[in-house]
């Protein structure tokens, strides 16, 4: 006799996303527990079949760097949802607003008077040293002040269920297809659960995205044409970005299809060229514009930053947003927010040392295999040390890196997160067992500050793995903001 | 539209076209050979076949002797063999990936699974069941169309689709009359395989029905060259794909004044009157295979010039960095 699916489920130490104590379900779980308890396990695996049928065949998928192969992956997806009741989700909404403003307000300093600097609340020469500071563009404001229309802010919860910020996403953060494909698929595998689970929808993002960007034509266009800038479908994010280019209904190009003539960008089409209005841009600074940046560029488009300048065309997001989420710089957002709010940190970050900073740099080298060491400029789990599951060679070739580079790294102490019943093969049937979890809530930048509902939360499906990006092995699931907190 | 989704659009149709081609005419072949033919009768054919397609050369680089299996592998299954079923379905695939967000998600879909159910074909398969394989492959490409025809915008991009389909499909059936068999229009087939390469080059362009229709069963020369070059109602005869080409690229063309705009619609212009107005008299005054061959010349040049007029803004052709993609 088979027994359900939660029978078997082991709590393990830290906090668990669903269950206060063993078989005990947190009260905004209660309903799906019960709802589940039944389901046949036959037929869950089903469902689990069909839900990575339907990623591969949409062609759902991301590519892997570094595989000559170019292999397509899946990106692996879990069938127990996540669930966020409203009031801890107002409690996150108004944190990553507080945040995201307070970044923004650094960035129109930083690009402006400075006066963070000069006032030494930051130190010049952290900014100063940084490959992400674009000094040219100092002196330049783009419209209506808006550096970061769109972000991913990335949130963990500790042994107590108490949320930190990880880390900040302000150039061109990806997940949202997976947020929105996740909701379409597990409501076609699902239907009969979310009738009475009061989940609220996700899919007004693309809707607000599009008329954000709208928002941002040069004066006295009236239909602006918006367009969508991918590196091309070699990029990992490529489905992403022709997806929101579908769902948006706007036009998706490619650098070589754009061209600047007297400072205005133009696409080229059958009919000869067409003038571009708003850049949506999935491209990093240093690809954009070979003339500004890395000069063998072939992504970008020479000229682009010339005609952003002048005003006739519109970014998104602004150029020279990597400063505001560099890794070390990051440990200075608290202080944003005192110095530009006035205000105290809705949610903390995770306590962080500064290679750059020799007390910080003596600490780290001496605890290396205790904390987890990252580089400042990588990003997608790449150019990382997990302390604890490193072996001593890896701690001294990091020892090295950091010696010869201390600016570049940062340590933070590991983070027990939180973990969250996930569905995996067993020796017979599925099984549930916990696996740690992130939350990436996306943030648009229009008229008002508005978030996904919900978000990308990330699984690291690997047993005990703590690295939730998708390169690593990371999975995802659905995640539920509830219209209430039950 | 984009000159590069409009590259894309021209080039789903010619590797598509080019695949369904390919499955038929191996098919077909391998079908007949496999019966009746000698091992000389058959090296023959393979070889003219490869020498047509310009892949001789690169199959003797990797196989060496001309023989039926290793050459069904090479068309079909060869990874460096950029014209195989394999990698021209990917191209397909790969053009449709750079374009998903102009294609109805259907369109989409249908051609990733066409894709990922021929990704993990081995050879094994291949000789499991070489005709469910290839059938397969010829059915998956109608049926391409059908979804394509039925799901989309009947604009832009689906002329430059069909632009590409018929261009490549014109070319592909050209080549099939261009063998010694049909080359003289007194003879008639005498030897029983004379008689079986008749039947290929009509079954290769799935007109064997269809001419049976028109002439009776009796396969005479002349006629299936008649059939297959000049008929204006078989969807495959080279003067119905030149005809509509034209069409296609006057619709394309709209009103534009560009001189590259002009030159494509006087090249296809001159090429649909040529076969409308043409006759087998003159076809073979001038020699089959020579008729054939200025034919073909002129379809790759209109492919150039389709090329410039359309997928490069003039002016710009410095920045442009138009992928190059495999004729």
């Amino acid at each position: 006799m088979v027994k359900s699916l939660f029978d078997r489920y082991q709590m393990k130490s830290g906090f668990d996303e669903m269950f206060e104590s063993a078989n005990v379900p947190r009260r905004h779980y209660r309903r799906l527990v019960e709802r589940l308890r039944n389901f046949p396990l036959k037929d869950l695996e089903l469902k689990r079949r069909q839900a990575d049928q339907a990623f591969l065949r949409q062609g759902i998928t991301f590519t892997v760097y570094g595989d000559s192969q170019q292999t397509e992956k899946i990106f692996p997806f879990d069938l127990m949802p996540r669930i966020i009741p409203d009031s801890e989700w107002r409690f996150i909404e108004e944190g990553i607003r507080q945040r995201v403003r307070a970044l923004n307000m650094f960035l129109v300093d930083l690009y402006g008077d400075q006066r963070i600097l000069n006032e030494k609340v930051v130190p010049r020469e952290l900014i100063e040293s940084s490959v992400h500071f674009q000094k040219d563009l100092v002196g330049f404001c783009p419209p209506k002040g808006v550096f970061i229309h769109v972000s991913g802010i990335d949130l963990v919860r500790n042994h107590e269920g108490e949320y930190f910020v990880l880390e900040d996403n302000l150039r061109t953060p990806s997940g949202i297809s997976y947020v929105l494909e996740n909701r379409l698929v597990m409501k076609q595998l699902f239907p009969n659960l979310f009738a009475d689970m009061q989940v609220r929808p996700v899919d007004q993002y693309p809707t607000q995205l599009l008329e954000n960007l709208k928002g941002l034509a040069p004066l006295g266009k009236e239909n602006p044409t918006v367009v969508l800038l991918t590196p091309g479908v070699f990029n990992s994010a490529y489905f992403e970005h022709s997806f929101l280019s579908l769902q948006m209904g706007i036009q998706m190009v490619e650098g070589r299809d754009l061209v600047v003539e007297s400072d205005k960008v133009y696409m080229k089409t059958t009919q000869g060229l067409e003038q571009v209005d708003v850049i949506y841009r999935r491209v990093d600074d240093a690809f954009l514009d070979p003339e500004v940046f890395r000069k063998d560029s072939v992504l970008g488009v020479p000229g682009l930053v010339r005609a952003y300048r002048a005003g006739h065309v519109a970014l998104a997001n602004g150029i020279g947003n990597g400063i505001a989420d560099d890794k070390a710089v990051y440990t200075f957002v608290p202080k944003m927010i005192d110095y530009y709010l006035g205000e105290k940190p809705i949610l903390h970050n995770v306590p962080t040392y500064l290679c750059g900073i020799p007390e910080d740099r003596k600490y780290v080298l001496d605890h290396l295999g205790s904390l987890v060491v990252k580089a400042v400029a990588e990003s997608g789990g790449y150019g990382m040390l997990m302390g604890p599951s490193s072996t001593k060679a890896e701690q001294e070739e990091f020892r090295k890196k950091i010696e010869a580079n201390p600016r570049s790294y940062i340590a933070q102490p590991v983070v027990t997160l939180s973990h969250h019943p996930c569905v995996v093969d067993g020796e017979e049937n599925l099984r549930l067992v916990g696996r740690h979890v992130d939350l990436r809530p996306f943030v648009l930048w229009g008229e008002d500050i508005t978030l996904s509902l919900g978000g990308l939360t990330r699984v690291a499906l690997k047993e005990g793995s703590l690295v939730v990006n998708s390169s690593q092995g990371g999975g995802s699931k659905d995640t539920w903001v509830l219209y209430g907190d039950e | 539209m984009l000159s590069r989704t409009a590259e894309s659009f021209f080039w789903i149709g010619r590797y598509v076209e080019r695949a369904e081609y390919i499955a038929r005419f191996v098919n077909v072949h391998y079908h007949l050979l496999t019966e009746i033919a000698t091992r000389e009768d058959q090296a023959n054919i393979w070889t003219r076949y490869l020498e047509d397609t310009g892949e001789l050369e690169a199959y003797q680089a990797i196989y060496g002797e001309v023989l039926t299996r290793p050459v069904m592998e090479f068309v079909t299954l060869c990874r460096d063999n950029p014209n195989s079923l394999t990698n021209l379905i990917a191209c397909a695939r790969n053009n449709a990936r750079g374009i998903q967000d102009q294609l109805s998600s259907e369109v989409w879909h249908f051609m990733n699974d066409f894709y990922l159910s021929l990704k993990g074909k081995t050879e094994l398969d291949l000789w499991s069941d070489t005709h469910d394989l290839l059938r397969h492959v010829r059915n998956t490409c109608y049926t391409l169309d059908g979804v394509m025809g039925g799901t989309m915008v009947h604009d832009e991009g689906w002329n430059f689709y069909r632009l590409g389909k018929n261009i490549e499909r014109g070319g592909r059936t050209a080549r099939l009359i261009d063998i010694p068999v049909l080359s003289d229009p007194t003879t008639e087939p005498r030897r029983i395989s004379e008689y079986h390469q008749c039947l290929a080059a009509l079954k290769s362009a799935s007109a064997f029905e269809a001419y049976r229709k028109f002439y009776s069963a009796q396969l005479v020369p002349k006629r299936i060259v008649q059939f297959l070059l000049f008929h204006n109602k078989f969807p495959r005869s080279v003067r119905f794909t030149t005809t509509q080409t034209s069409k296609l690229v006057e619709r394309l063309a709209g009103n534009s004044r560009r001189a590259e705009t002009r030159q494509v619609i006087r090249l296809s212009g001159a090429l649909a009157a040529d076969l409308e107005f043409g006759s087998l008299e003159e076809v073979y005054s001038t020699g089959l295979s020579a008729f054939l061959a200025q034919v073909l010349e002129q379809l790759d040049q209109l492919s150039n010039l389709v090329a410039q007029a359309f997928f490069r803004t003039s002016g710009y052709s410095t920045s442009s960095q138009s992928q190059s993609q495999a004729v």
